[in-house]
C-alpha cells in the first residue's frame, strides 16, 4: 500500500467523523432557539386547546364538542360550532330558551371566539365584553381583566337580561354562583398573584 | 313549597329552569376551561384554564396572560414546570377576519424550577390555523429562567411560572346540579355532598372551589403597537396549546 493510498483512505475514513461532528454542532447550536434540548424548529405542532372568550365552549357546547373547539380556530367557528352554540340559546329543545333575536346578538358577540380588545378606546373601560356597543357595556377597551367575574357575567348573559332586550325568557335563580374573587393581585407586572 | 300554588305558566317556567339546570349550568361548572376534555384532564400540562388581556402599565401597553395546568396543588408547585414538548401561543387577529396576523410563540426547555423560557414574536405566523404550526424562524425576543421577570429593550416583559389561579367558581354546587358532568378523576368525581342538592348555594355558604390552587402562568406585557401594526386598533386575541 502506497503512502498516497493510505492517506486517501485515512481521509475517507475521517469523512463520516467530520460529517458527524458538523451534524452534532448543528444539533447542539441554539439557532433554533430551543436551548438545544427542547422542541426542534422543524417540528410541527397540532393544537389541543384553545381559549378566547371564557366559558364559550363550556356553556354553549356539549362536552363531546369541546375537543373539536380545542383543535380548531376562530375562523372555523361559523362552520363548526355556531349552530350548536345557537341551539343552546334558542329554539325548540334549547337549554336557555331565549328570544331568537337576543340569542343572535349574544352569539354575534361571542363568535368567532376571540377576546376582543379595542386598543383605541379608554383603558379605564376594560373588562370582558365591555367592547360591546350595547348598554350596559360601553364600546370600551374590552379584553378580560383578572378581577372579572366571568362566571356571573356569562350566567347573566345566558339566563338574565343584561341588555334589557329579552325580559320574558330569563332564569333569575341561575344568574350568579355567589362566589367572588379572593386572589391577591399585584399592581405591577406580572400582576397574577403569588402561588399558594 | 307546594306545586299546586303555582299557575300552569309558572310551572312551565319552573320546568324550563330545571331543564336549564340539567343541560346547561354544569358546562359552566367545568371552569373557564379547566379540565375541558378527558384528554387534557389526564394530561394536565396541556390543560389551558384561562386567557386574559388587559391594559398594561402605561399608555400603548397591553398585558396578556395564559394559564395552564389546572388545579396545581401547593405541594406540587415548587417542582412544577411547563411541558417542553408543547407550543404555547397567543394568536392575534388585527384585521377582523378571525385569522391570526401575529403570533407570540412560547416554548420551554429543561424541567423543574431551572426551566428556561423562550418567547418569539409578535411575528407573522409561519402557518395559520390550528394544525401543523411551526416556530417562526426568528431570534427569541426574550429568553431566560422561569419564575423571573424578563425583558428586552423593545419593551416586552415576560414572566412564566406558578401563580395563584385567578379563576373563581362554586364547582361543587355546579357539579351537584348535574352529576354526570363531573370529571373522571379527583375529589370532584365523587357524588354530591351538599345538603342543598342541585342548586347554587346562597351567598356566604357558596365556596370558591379554585381557592388555594395554583396554575402555570405565562404573562407577557408589550406595546399594543406591536400587535396592531399592519392592521387596525381592534384586536381579536386567543390562546392555544399545541403538541
Amino acid at each position: 500500500m502506497s503512502m498516497n493510498h493510505s492517506n486517501r483512505l485515512r481521509r475517507w475514513a475521517l469523512m463520516p467523523a467530520v460529517l458527524g461532528l458538523a451534524l452534532m454542532a448543528t444539533g447542539c447550536s441554539d439557532d433554533n432557539g430551543n436551548g438545544g434540548s427542547g422542541p426542534r424548529q422543524t417540528r410541527a405542532y397540532n393544537q389541543v386547546q384553545r381559549l378566547g372568550n371564557p366559558l364559550v365552549s363550556e356553556v354553549l357546547l356539549s362536552k363531546r364538542s369541546h375537543a373539536t373547539h380545542g383543535a380548531s380556530s376562530p375562523v372555523d367557528d361559523a362552520t363548526l360550532i355556531a349552530a350548536e352554540a345557537l341551539g343552546f340559546l334558542t329554539g325548540p329543545g334549547s337549554v336557555a330558551n331565549r328570544d331568537p333575536g337576543y340569542a343572535a346578538v349574544l352569539g354575534g358577540a361571542l363568535i368567532p371566539d376571540m377576546l376582543i380588545v379595542q386598543t383605541d378606546k379608554d383603558p379605564a373601560n376594560s373588562g370582558w365584553l365591555t367592547w360591546l356597543p350595547l348598554a350596559p357595556f360601553t364600546n370600551g377597551y374590552g379584553g378580560r381583566k383578572l378581577t372579572d367575574d366571568v362566571v356571573d357575567l356569562a350566567l347573566l348573559a345566558v339566563f338574565g337580561d343584561p341588555f334589557g332586550a329579552d325580559p320574558t325568557h330569563t332564569t333569575p335563580s341561575l344568574t350568579t354562583d355567589n362566589v367572588n374573587n379572593d386572589s391577591q393581585f399585584l399592581t405591577a407586572f406580572p400582576y397574577v398573584g403569588v402561588p399558594n | 313549597m307546594h306545586w299546586q300554588k303555582f299557575s300552569r305558566w309558572q310551572r312551565l317556567v319552573m320546568i324550563a329552569v330545571i331543564a336549564s339546570l340539567a343541560g346547561g349550568v354544569v358546562r359552566v361548572a367545568i371552569g373557564s376551561d379547566h379540565q375541558d376534555t378527558p384528554e387534557v384532564e389526564l394530561n394536565a400540562k396541556m390543560d389551558m384554564t384561562d386567557v386574559y388581556a388587559f391594559p398594561g402599565s402605561g399608555a400603548d401597553r397591553i398585558a396578556l396572560v395564559m394559564n395552564s395546568r389546572a388545579f396545581l396543588t401547593p405541594a406540587q408547585t415548587p417542582t412544577a414546570s411547563f411541558d417542553q414538548d408543547l407550543l404555547y401561543q397567543f394568536k392575534i387577529d388585527n384585521d377582523g377576519d378571525a385569522v391570526e396576523d401575529k403570533v407570540i410563540q412560547v416554548v420551554f426547555s429543561g424541567t423543574g424550577a431551572n426551566q428556561k423560557v423562550k418567547v418569539y414574536g409578535p411575528v407573522a405566523p409561519p402557518v395559520t390555523g390550528s394544525m401543523m404550526n411551526t416556530l417562526a424562524d426568528v431570534t427569541p425576543v426574550v429568553s431566560g429562567p422561569i419564575n423571573t421577570v424578563l425583558g428586552n429593550a423593545g419593551g416586552i416583559q415576560v414572566f412564566a411560572g406558578p401563580r395563584d389561579d385567578p379563576f373563581f367558581i362554586d364547582l361543587e354546587a355546579a357539579f351537584c346540579i348535574l352529576p354526570d358532568r363531573r370529571p373522571v378523576t379527583g375529589a370532584l368525581s365523587a357524588p354530591c355532598q351538599l345538603a342543598g342538592g342541585a342548586a347554587f348555594r346562597a351567598p356566604g355558604s357558596a365556596q370558591n372551589y379554585v381557592n388555594g390552587f395554583n396554575v402555570l402562568s405565562i404573562v407577557i406585557e408589550l406595546p399594543e403597537s406591536q400587535l396592531t401594526a399592519g392592521g387596525t386598533p381592534k384586536l381579536g386575541i386567543w390562546g392555544t396549546i399545541s403538541r
